[in-house]
């Protein structure tokens, strides 16, 4: 068990911090529960205001530092050595630091729920002067602060690794060109959290002096500047929502080629677009910032738009290798087509908020926070069931139920949908965010109700999903090992090894001579087309 | 949407826009998609395996070009929009002095010794003139707060130590709904105000009574 | 390494690009030196790239090598199981609540944090710290 608990091996690292999202996806999740509770009907007081804007923060920050990106980052520590024919990480024992790191930072930001005062409440964006003006008191939000800080840290360990080993750890023959899409989405998520994430960390650092210190960084009274605090922030916070999303641009490109059965179409293209979109949303906070008057709205306005172009070749891309191809609507495959559906409401509505005339209307509203929740819940939450359906054969020899990984599927997916399309309208008529109750005005009440039953629904497909894992897992006890590659046509290195691998991952290599060689290996009869 | 104001009228413009254009981007994007699914699903009967293609530069260089252009094309009329709707026009019928504060607004009428007040119970009432420009000078006491008049499709925070000026001219007499649109604490959700739009006879009588006769 | 050069180079060059055009659009100095930080960074690992590992022979870089074709019989070398990066990483958070909390915490803090590095460092320069896995099985017979 101690040998478990303290292994440097990228398989139990991975997995450690999957599991460990999973525990705080279940957390946050309620919490969204209780906050759909409260707001099925107007003026209700099932949680009054202060314990409402903990459980929002909590949400929020949970769901953005604690669930989505680090469930990436254990995903692309177990599969980025495999991919590229790596026996393990390029740093073992600071991968090992990073993933305790991490948990002790989960468990430092709830920590604040038992502090007098309550946990944070000053949103998962803790804009100064709010979270700077409770000094003394709320240890919850100082817990907050050092969490993050925390999380920061462990956060750039992991950049640090995933592209060292990308870089310099290779197998013979994985030239940069020829490694899984994933694995080069991660390199891009890298590099973006290497830049980003700094900023991050100074504005913590700014906070916590401003609290404890008598620093008076967003203090105008003694010359400070409040929006300086949203810079800092946001410099960070807008690649952090591309760090949330890029990995799993990766799942989706691997899911649907295999299940296509094509290559992915335009390889070199989806490389690029990654980079671009990388380095372009190094270049875009302030669209976070276009109702506080003093930012260059149109350098952030135009940039913005940009974003559009590379993400728009991804989509073609993606439906190119659909295209003429052969489609097995596995489980893996029905979320990674329903991440095409709504990414896609979350990206056109994302070009529109991308205006500050339209944003002067729905920024801090509901409009806004649809559109993020459907890129978010919408595109990376469904990608994160398509990789767990997918990999879970590799990681753990247990290949869930079709069945049930449909009806997790369809409720999933319709309930996402029933809870997060009328957050659109409730924004344009006036509905803001973060808010513990709203005035029973025009259809604010009923889209309201309509919403809270579609988080009913939702809860219903996790369950269905929990089933599943309970189900098969006493089901694997019964039946045939796992071949290497269970779903048959498999294209990366880690189908090459058993399910699951050992610790050095492969006994031996196929040859590299594409970014497919599993396939290739399979299919010798179509080597003399490739060239 | 109900523009009630000059510019909202000029912001609801391109909120049609941008909808039509995300409306034919989604269903053509979704139309692509569904019949890819639809047509080349797996069947029983398939054998083989189905054409490995990868390129097909013509289709790429389409893909990005005329994504581009109608970027372009959204990000000029986004830029001249914004343009008339932040310019601050000069000579305002009546200037406006807000100031935000935990947890409701206070609104100085500039030059007049008119001062509205309020709280979460009772919130404030900012009256305004029909069809005549009122600019408003936005300021906080405390934390970052937003001022939004949802019927104007308008908001602007209002930041601690840094002024923001804009100008709105109503269009449609009546009461409206304004609330604070940034996060600033307990009572975020009830930092709510009244707008009533007048006609300017009204307006200047009630002005003229110090803001005590109901306009 | 072409592909790393050519990487670090043409974000570096992006960066430098945005930050000269937000410069002139916004004459705003934090979102300034932000983008500004973000080409040098870039910039950096592209100098060191060019001008220290010119020479470099990854074997991973070279298209027609297959693993056979590789000295030696080794499948694998991991690290083995430890504890110290554990307690670095309780270490680092101890000191940082105490930061805020007490003195006594950031001082047994940043003790407990140079044990950590010492070990570790410790660590590296034993032989034995890494498993050594051959067709046969792991070369110690731990």
């Amino acid at each position: 068990m101690t040998h478990w608990l303290t292994s440097t091996n990228h398989k139990s690292i991975g997995i450690l911090y999957m599991m460990t999202t999973l525990l705080f996806f279940g957390i946050a999740g309620i919490l969204s529960l209780v906050i759909r509770l409260q707001l099925a009907r107007p003026d209700q007081n099932i949680v009054g205001p202060h314990a409402y804007n903990q459980i929002f923060t909590l949400h929020g920050t949970a769901m953005i530092f604690l669930v989505i990106a680090p469930f990436a980052f254990g995903l692309g520590n177990y599969l980025v050595p495999l991919q590229i024919g790596a026996p393990d990480m390029a740093y073992p024992r600071l991968n090992l630091f990073g993933v305790y790191l991490f948990m002790i930072s989960g468990f430092t930001i709830f920590a604040g729920v038992f502090a007098q005062g309550g946990a944070a409440a000053s949103g998962w964006t803790a804009y100064a002067p709010l979270s700077t003006i409770q000094a003394g008191t709320g240890a919850g939000q100082d817990l907050w602060c050092i969490g993050i800080m925390l999380n920061a840290i462990a956060t750039i360990t992991v950049a640090i690794n995933f592209a060292a080993t990308i870089l310099l750890y290779r197998a013979p023959g994985m030239t940069m060109w020829r490694m899984p899409i994933f694995t080069w989405e991660i390199l891009a998520t890298a590099l973006l959290i290497l830049m980003a994430f700094p900023s991050l960390s100074v504005a913590m650092a700014e906070l916590l002096l401003s609290r404890h210190y008598g620093a008076h960084f967003f203090d105008p009274q003694y010359g400070g500047n409040v929006v300086l605090y949203q810079h800092l922030f946001w410099f960070f916070g807008h690649p952090e929502v591309y760090v949330m999303i890029l990995p799993y641009f990766g799942v989706i490109s691997e899911v649907v080629a295999v299940f296509s059965q094509k290559p992915l179409y335009g390889y070199v293209g989806m490389v690029l677009s990654a980079f671009a979109i990388a380095g372009l949303s190094m270049g875009v906070w302030a669209h976070h910032m276009f109702t506080t008057g003093v930012v260059a709205n149109g350098f952030f306005s135009g940039m913005s738009f940009l974003i559009a172009i590379p993400t728009g070749v991804k989509y073609w891309n993606w439906i190119g290798t659909m295209w003429r191809g052969r489609l097995r609507l596995t489980t893996p495959m029905l979320f990674a087509i329903g991440f095409l559906s709504n990414f896609l409401i979350g990206g056109i509505t994302g070009v529109m908020v991308a205006s500050p005339p339209i944003d002067y209307h729905v920024e801090d509203s509901y409009f806004l926070i649809a559109h993020f929740h459907y890129t978010l819940g919408g595109g990376a939450l469904f990608a994160v069931f398509a990789a767990v359906y997918f990999w879970m054969p590799k990681m753990f020899g247990i290949k869930l139920n079709e069945l049930l990984g449909k009806i997790n599927f369809w409720l999933f997916f319709i309930g996402f949908n029933v809870t997060f399309i009328p957050w659109f309208f409730m924004g344009i008529e006036g509905m803001p965010r973060r808010v513990f109750t709203y005035p029973a005005m025009g259809d604010l009440p009923w889209l309201n109700a309509v919403s809270s039953v579609g988080a009913g629904i939702m809860t219903l497909g996790v369950i269905a999903f929990l089933l599943n894992v309970a189900f098969s897992k006493l089901e694997s006890k019964v039946r045939e090992p796992l071949a290497n590659d269970p779903w048959g046509g498999g294209f990366s290195l880690e189908w090459a090894t058993s399910c699951p691998p050992p610790e050095f991952n492969f006994h031996a290599l196929p040859p590299i001579r594409s970014e497919r060689p599993v396939w290739d290996m399979m299919h010798p009869e179509l080597a003399e087309l490739r060239s | 949407m109900h523009p009630a104001s000059v510019q909202a009228q000029d912001l609801a413009g391109v909120w049609y826009i941008f909808g039509g254009a995300a409306l034919f981007v989604a269903a053509f994007v979704y139309g692509l998609i569904l019949y890819s699914i639809v047509r080349w699903r797996e069947r029983a009967t398939d054998t083989g395996i189905p054409p490995q293609f990868t390129r097909n530069p013509s289709i790429e260089i389409t893909g990005v070009v005329i994504p581009l252009i109608i970027v372009i094309g959204l990000f000029y009329i986004t830029y001249v929009r914004e343009g008339v709707v932040d310019f601050l026009k000069p000579n305002p019928y009546v200037t406006v002095n807000v100031t935000a504060y935990r947890w409701s607004w206070q609104f100085r009428y500039a030059g007049h010794p008119v001062v509205v007040n309020g709280n979460v119970h009772s919130p404030p009432t900012l009256v305004l003139p029909l069809g005549k420009m009122t600019q408003f000078n936005l300021y906080s006491d405390d934390v970052v707060h937003a001022f939004w008049i949802p019927s104007f499709l308008f908001k602007r925070d209002a930041n601690p130590g840094i002024a923001n000026h804009f100008d709105v001219t109503p269009t449609q007499t009546g009461l409206f709904h304004g609330l604070c649109a940034e996060y600033c604490g307990l009572d975020h959700a009830l930092m709510t105000f009244n707008v009533e739009v007048v006609p300017v006879g009204d307006f200047d009588r009630w002005m003229a009574s110090g803001g005590q006769a109901n306009p | 390494m072409k592909t790393f050069v050519a990487l670090f180079l043409s974000t570096a060059a992006f960066a430098a690009a945005a930050c000269i055009i937000y410069w002139f659009s916004s004459h705003e100095y934090a979102g300034t030196l932000f983008l500004g930080f973000m080409c040098c960074a870039l910039g950096f690992a592209a100098a060191y790239a060019i001008f220290f590992e010119r020479n470099a022979r990854l074997a991973g870089d070279d298209p027609q090598v297959d693993q056979k074709e590789r000295s030696g019989e080794d499948v694998g070398i991991v690290t083995k199981a430890t504890p110290w990066p554990v307690v670095l990483a309780f270490s680092v958070a101890w000191l940082f609540i105490g930061l805020i909390w007490s003195d006594f915490m950031i001082f047994t803090g940043i003790a407990a944090i140079l044990l950590c590095c010492w070990r570790l460092a410790a660590e590296s320069a034993r032989v034995g710290h890494e498993r050594v896995w051959t067709e046969d099985g792991p070369e110690d017979a731990t």
